[in-house]
């Protein structure tokens, strides 16, 4: 197995909550399993468990606050939960890639919507879905538009222009 | 000089001219792509720094490539005095993390984050600073933190960019003298600083860059006029911004410690 430095031991750590749970239980069972070069294990092996854990917790609230910019009413509805659900969540997984932000807050909505599928906003779950998709057209019937500030039912539109850009309208009820 | 970090949510005050508002320190992601009007258009109002959170100085091995060309044409249009970036990494041959991580303070290390800072520099043709991060971790290593910082900046014959704020709650969540730790740095090093207000949950200090500066604070900042030639010095607030005159009188308040009444 091909020796890894600390940064890289670091970075598995701290993105694996599996593997940091791991490493709480025994430490040099873990830089052993990683394979960590013999100059790095002591500065990783005396890294305290809580320390590791709080530091995750931080890289796992920036990846948080990123989710109103794609799924604000979801967010919204689960309110004070949602952090929580969050950290279940993403503890143990890490999207990877050019749309890893837009994977992450699918992950979320898929996640919860096992357990709290109410709180799910359908059309922003369908906007994720389209742009990570590759369809070149789709069409939703929702009850969850969000039309200046208020929920309406309606006709939910995709359409992809090229590989990078697609256009999303809506067509609802007029009062 | 006395600024503060640029944000969206502040595009109004700043564009407002307030008075007491010398510079600015753009954060260069928040520039990639199609924003080189707004900084046209802040560069003639302004003196502004370039500030990266992503060139990830401390992981081994090459730059990214891409990322350091966007930096660099940021900071060919904001024309800066100098640009920043963080002694930290924020990702890894395998992952990209999305934020700052601790490096471990020793001389392999002083070399990987020197070469890198020297290539951003050249490529950016401008002189670079390299800012202290706050982390919940501590890494050990052969070097002391100041003893790293001090060969770091000679390694890269580059300037400190001191978070006094960073040290604050380092200095609180692992337990140390910042006043200590402040005398053990070389003074001519230190060229610009960063202050925000701190918060506290669960009897740890975090920097959410969301609170008013608080009291302690100031008095660090005191003590680093006082040892320090610095040159410029940045209110970075990024969340729950106050009313323009809170922020205008912080920065009255860094302006009196600085450069006198």
């Amino acid at each position: 197995m091909k020796e890894i430095d600390l940064i890289t031991a670091l970075g598995r750590l701290l993105r694996d909550g599996a593997l940091r749970d791991a490493f709480a239980a025994d430490p040099s069972a873990m830089v052993n399993r990683l394979a960590v070069r013999m100059a790095d294990r002591a500065a990783l092996t005396t890294i305290p468990f809580a320390d590791l854990e709080l530091q995750a917790k931080v890289l796992l609230r920036k990846r948080f606050d990123i989710l109103p910019r794609f799924i604000p009413a979801t967010l919204t509805q689960l309110g004070t939960e949602a952090w929580a659900r969050f950290q279940e969540y993403g503890r143990n997984l890490w999207p990877e890639g050019q749309h890893h932000e837009i994977l992450d807050a699918q992950g979320f909505c898929h996640y919860c919507s096992r357990t709290i599928p109410q709180a799910i906003c359908q059309s922003e779950l369908n906007r994720l879905s389209f742009a990570l998709g590759n369809h070149r057209l789709a069409l939703h019937y929702v009850r969850d538009l969000r039309i200046r500030n208020r929920m309406r039912r309606g006709l939910q539109i995709f359409f992809r222009l090229n590989a990078n850009r697609w256009r999303e309208t809506v067509l609802y009820p007029a009062l | 000089m006395l600024g503060v970090g640029h944000r969206s949510p502040l595009a109004p005050w700043i564009d407002s001219r307030p008075p007491g508002l010398d510079c600015l320190e753009i954060t260069a992601e928040h520039f990639f792509g199609p924003a080189e009007e707004r900084l046209a258009w802040l560069a003639r109002d302004y003196h502004l720094f370039v500030h990266g959170l992503g060139l990830s100085l401390g992981t081994p091995g090459p730059l990214d490539k891409e990322r350091v060309r966007q930096f660099a044409r940021v900071s060919e249009l904001a024309n800066p005095d100098w640009i920043s970036e963080h002694i930290a990494f924020t990702r890894t041959a395998e992952v990209d993390l999305g934020h700052l991580n601790p490096v471990p303070p020793t001389r392999e290390m002083v070399q990987v984050i020197a070469d890198h800072a020297r290539e951003v520099s050249e490529l950016c043709r401008k002189p670079i600073i390299l800012e202290n991060i706050t982390s919940h971790i501590r890494l050990a290593g052969e070097l002391s933190e100041t003893e790293f910082l001090n060969e770091l900046c000679s390694a890269a014959d580059c300037g400190l960019l001191l978070d006094v704020t960073n040290l604050f709650i380092n200095s609180r969540n692992h337990g140390f003298d910042p006043l200590h730790w402040l005398h053990a740095l070389e003074p001519s090093r230190i060229t610009q600083l960063h202050i925000v207000g701190y918060s506290v949950e669960h009897g740890r200090f975090l920097d959410g860059h969301a609170c008013d500066i608080q009291e302690e604070l100031i008095e660090l900042a005191q003590a680093v006029a006082e040892y320090a030639p610095v040159k410029a010095v940045i209110l970075e607030r990024d969340e729950r911004f106050p009313e323009p005159t809170v922020m205008q009188a912080e920065l009255l308040k860094l302006k009196r410690i600085f450069e006198g009444d």
